[in-house]
């Protein structure tokens, strides 16, 4: 879709979200829910009662500040996976304050039940959760463009505006901070 | 132009070459779609008590106004009192203090009691049939405000338009009016005695 055809687009939904069309949330809703889960999945490390949690929070805040909403500034589902990062970073903040782990506020929705996943790899999968949720945001969009979406590096580099060289250079320093935070952390 | 790859071993390898699905629970998504609609549905009624409330709020305010206004309105065909002092202007036989002389202001009846002297004076100049009565009040009006230059005119006016048996002194007429008649009647007597 050409870049001001999104944004007459969006904005035309936002508006009528706004008036409080319910017919326009659902076509975003529908339209962005599988991303958003497959992103927060990712961002997760697989960990699923996290990502149900996750996924929860961003659409609880994501209808509530949706007048905060520009579509000029970046897609929807841009919007939302920002969202979802802060409320991830947010969550590894204050877990690692108080020790434990903190219950959402808007935790209502029944718990899908959830493939015992052995504690060990509980904690692996927390650790690199934890670890992408350090890394700085330029970092983790090359590695979500290229592990998540699957784009090739010329790919990248075309929706970048950037060479390819410079792309796989910022792969190899994005991995490499990745490896070296998760150690951190292990 | 393939990008190093590590150790197969390696967590973050293998982490990032793993594929991970979102929830893929219908009755999560339903659920989670219909507390999103359910605060939509909120404030949408919100928003609609807001609107509702403001057009109450306009129209007791609106109410309010007019009683406000309707109660500092002047009673209508209440006599309008004007104290003159009448020292400067007065006749030579009325010499000595302040005397305080009953004027009659123009009664709604006569042209409404919001009409200003100036529109009343206009509509004078167009409506000859009842030009006389117009100027007249038009006087009345620049009277009561101190406008005694513009209350000579129109009584002058008023005189011209007027039939010269309406130039006879009535009890209704204020002082100025008084001064006017008498003094067209001498004009005519002496005019008549020239000729």
């Amino acid at each position: 879709m050409n870049p001001s055809d999104r944004v007459w687009r969006e904005r035309g939904l936002r508006n009528a979200i706004l008036a409080g069309d319910q017919h326009a949330w659902q076509i975003w809703y529908e339209e962005s829910f599988e991303g958003l889960a497959a992103y927060v999945a990712w961002r997760c490390a697989g960990l699923r009662d996290l990502t149900e949690e996750v996924v929860q929070e961003t659409w609880l805040t994501a209808v509530r500040r949706i007048r905060s909403f520009d579509p000029e500034q970046g897609s929807f589902a841009g919007w939302l996976r920002g969202i979802a990062a802060n409320i991830l970073r947010n969550r590894f903040r204050d877990k690692a304050r108080h020790g434990s782990e903190v219950p959402l506020q808007n935790g209502h929705v029944p718990r899908v039940e959830a493939v015992p996943i052995p504690r060990q790899d509980t904690d692996l999968a927390e650790r690199i959760a934890r670890a992408l949720a350090m890394l700085p945001e330029r970092y983790e969009a090359v590695l979500r463009a290229k592990y998540l979406d699957q784009q090739s590096v010329g790919q990248i580099a075309e929706t970048w505006k950037e060479t390819p060289k410079a792309i796989e250079s910022l792969l190899t320093r994005a991995r490499q901070a990745f490896r070296e935070i998760y150690s951190i952390l292990e | 132009m393939e990008e190093f790859q590590g150790p197969a071993n390696d967590p973050v390898e293998k982490f990032l070459n793993s594929r991970f699905r979102g929830p893929v629970h219908a009755e999560f998504r339903q659920q989670l779609w219909r507390q999103t609609a359910r605060f939509l549905h909120r404030r949408r009624r919100w928003k609609r008590a807001g609107y509702l409330g403001a057009l109450a709020a306009c129209y007791a305010l609106g109410l309010a106004t007019t009683k406000v206004w309707l109660s500092t309105m002047p009673t209508p065909g209440a006599p309008m009192v004007i104290r003159q002092d009448v020292q400067a202007h007065a006749e030579p036989s009325a010499p000595g203090g302040p005397l305080s002389m009953p004027l009659t202001a123009a009664s709604p009846s006569d042209g409404g009691p919001m009409i200003p002297a100036f529109v009343l004076e206009r509509m004078a100049q167009s409506c000859p049939e009842s030009r006389s009565l117009l100027y007249r009040r038009a006087g009345d009006r620049y009277l009561a405000e101190g406008d005694w230059k513009s209350a000579v005119h129109c009584y002058s006016r008023s005189l011209d338009a007027g039939s010269p048996h309406e130039w006879a002194v009535s009890k209704e007429d204020n002082w100025l009016l008084m001064q006017l008649k008498t003094a067209r009647q001498e004009e005519n007597s002496n005019a008549k005695s020239a000729g």
